[in-house]
């Protein structure tokens, strides 16, 4: 028998994660749709029964990363603590079929969900509006290549490993302390971006942010300098490549969780 | 079936609990540890089953390296820890669940012993008691029947029928393809259960030996005159020694006063058992 991946194994963990884990998760699914129904209702509500696209994207967007990053932080709660690290550790399969089904409960499952959820929700409360002429109540098109909302499929997977790997990095309060490490990255990455592009244009910088476009000035004019589509497109690989390290890191830092 | 080489362990780099620690152990023994408050019973134990990690050295059990936690290690070894942890489940349920994890498992055998320790197999596991939990796992972990069995402090918990309920079971269960390991300090909860002592004592297992090679060496009874005591202490009976067996009689083993004994650094002792 493989000793890395055996697709019974496999099943039957996922199995075993879903008998003990499914009224928690039933209680999840519950509080997030109170969250769809209380925020999305209350929109319809002052707009006359009229749920803006705006407000269906703006909402999708800041909500998934943000119950994700909830729901992925607990996801290995049980390695902290010891009375429960022992019996999961010691269970009969492999380090990678316990990762894998971690990861497919908090990415996969979870994105599923929670796409399924939205649109089950704001169905219901458009389908309790109505239209006024020229001004057609409608659904969100995740894919409308004019809007954004696909890009909370982008920010997801970024979240989601940093949290992933935050649930084994640290024994408790996974999500305090993910969300703080994120933001103390994100802080000192902010604080050095600009001496690094200051050594590298002899023009003063009025202002930059990591990942974005570089205003410089004169004194008299300014110039916003855009990068080329090629490196947007970089930026992205490096993005996918920093995702997949993390995910990567947190699979080994299971292979090497003591208790 | 567990070899330890020159194992080095500790939390901490600077203080270690292990100083290149040797051991082995066989199927078909019931192996009791004992160790003072911190000297790493419970450590040694999560050695042996890949749940911490040596500095140093190997520990492998049937030709695994524990530290790898590899399926085919894990489905041969169960792990009973001092503090249990039972999920929202019936104990059929929990079967249901767990149990093809592990080939050897047997249910009639689970079942049998749940109702010898008395426990409801229809109530929430996470409902019981603390003692009845601790019964539900010994059952489930004698009844997966892995060639190696791991308790640390298994009696904690468990009332006084439960105790010679669990020595009766224990005993039952032993079989010449399965090591059982069970770390107290609870010395008398391994009266009548163990057949090898293991003591673990200034970083080193300074004991293992079965009580019949122990007997063979020292004798243990009260103090009489004309023998040569090696150590002794007081109790309401009397005075309790251990002297050295010169003439190939039989004493039973008194636990507690030999782990005394070698526990206040009494060489000699410890030389005679080497």
């Amino acid at each position: 028998m493989n000793q890395t991946f055996n697709l019974n194994r496999f099943a039957a963990l996922f199995k075993k994660h879903t008998v003990e884990n499914y009224k928690t998760y039933l209680m999840s699914v519950g509080v997030l749709a109170g969250l769809f129904i209380l925020f999305m209702g209350f929109a319809s509500f002052t707009n006359n029964g009229f749920l803006l696209l705006g407000f269906q994207e703006s909402f999708f967007i800041i909500f998934l990363p943000l119950a994700g990053s909830i729901f992925t932080s607990l996801t290995f709660a049980d390695l902290g603590d010891k009375k429960k690290a022992i019996p999961t550790l010691t269970l009969p399969a492999s380090h990678f079929e316990k990762y894998l089904v971690s990861w497919l409960y908090s990415f996969l499952i979870f994105q599923l969900l929670y796409v399924a959820l939205f649109y089950l929700i704001a169905s219901i409360i458009i389908s309790f509006g109505h239209d006024v002429p020229g001004r057609e109540n409608v659904l969100l098109d995740l894919f409308d290549k004019d809007r954004v909302a696909r890009m909370a499929f982008v920010l997801y997977p970024i979240i989601h490993a940093i949290m992933f790997f935050g649930a084994i990095y640290f024994e408790k309060l996974h999500f305090i302390k993910s969300g703080f490490a994120f933001f103390i990255g994100i802080f000192l990455l902010g604080l050095i971006n600009s001496p690094i592009m200051a050594s590298m244009i002899d023009h003063k910088i009025v202002g930059t942010t990591i990942f974005s476009p570089l205003t410089i000035t004169d004194g008299k004019s300014y110039w916003t300098i855009f990068p080329p589509e090629i490196q947007t497109q970089i930026i992205l690989v490096v993005i996918a490549i920093l995702v997949v390290i993390l995910w990567a890191s947190a699979y080994f830092r299971l292979k090497e969780k003591e208790v | 079936m567990i070899k330890i080489s020159n194992l080095t362990f500790g939390y901490s780099r600077k203080k270690t609990l292990f100083q290149n620690l040797n051991l082995q152990m066989q199927e078909g023994h019931i192996y009791g540890l004992l160790g003072k408050n911190g000297a790493g019973k419970s450590t040694l134990l999560k050695n042996i089953a890949g749940l911490v990690f040596p500095q140093k050295g190997l520990c492998e059990v049937n030709g695994y390296n524990a530290s790898k936690r590899l399926p085919a290690f894990l489905q041969d070894l169960f792990f009973i820890p001092e503090e249990v942890y039972m999920p929202s489940l019936t104990a059929k349920q929990f079967i249901n669940s767990t149990a093809h994890f592990y080939p050897a498992f047997n249910e009639a055998q689970f079942n049998k012993m749940l109702l010898e320790f008395d426990v409801p197999n229809d109530s929430q596991l996470n409902k019981l008691s603390f003692g009845q939990q601790k019964k539900v796992m010994i059952a489930f972990g004698l009844s997966t029947n892995t060639s190696l069995l791991i308790m640390d402090e298994p009696t904690n918990g468990l009332d006084i029928p439960s105790k010679s309920q669990f020595r009766k079971i224990i005993a039952l269960a032993l079989t010449e393809n399965r090591c059982i390991i069970i770390s107290t300090h609870q010395v008398r909860d391994l009266d009548n259960l163990i057949d090898t002592l293991l003591v673990v004592h200034n970083k080193q297992i300074v004991l293992n030996r079965s009580l019949d090679e122990i007997s063979e060496r020292l004798t243990f009874g009260l103090a009489t005159t004309g023998t040569a005591v090696l150590y002794a202490e007081e109790s309401v009976r009397g005075t309790n020694t251990i002297s050295k067996n010169t003439n190939g009689s039989y004493s039973k083993v008194d636990m507690e006063l030999l782990f005394n004994a070698i526990t206040n650094e009494h060489q000699t002792i410890t030389e005679i058992l080497k």
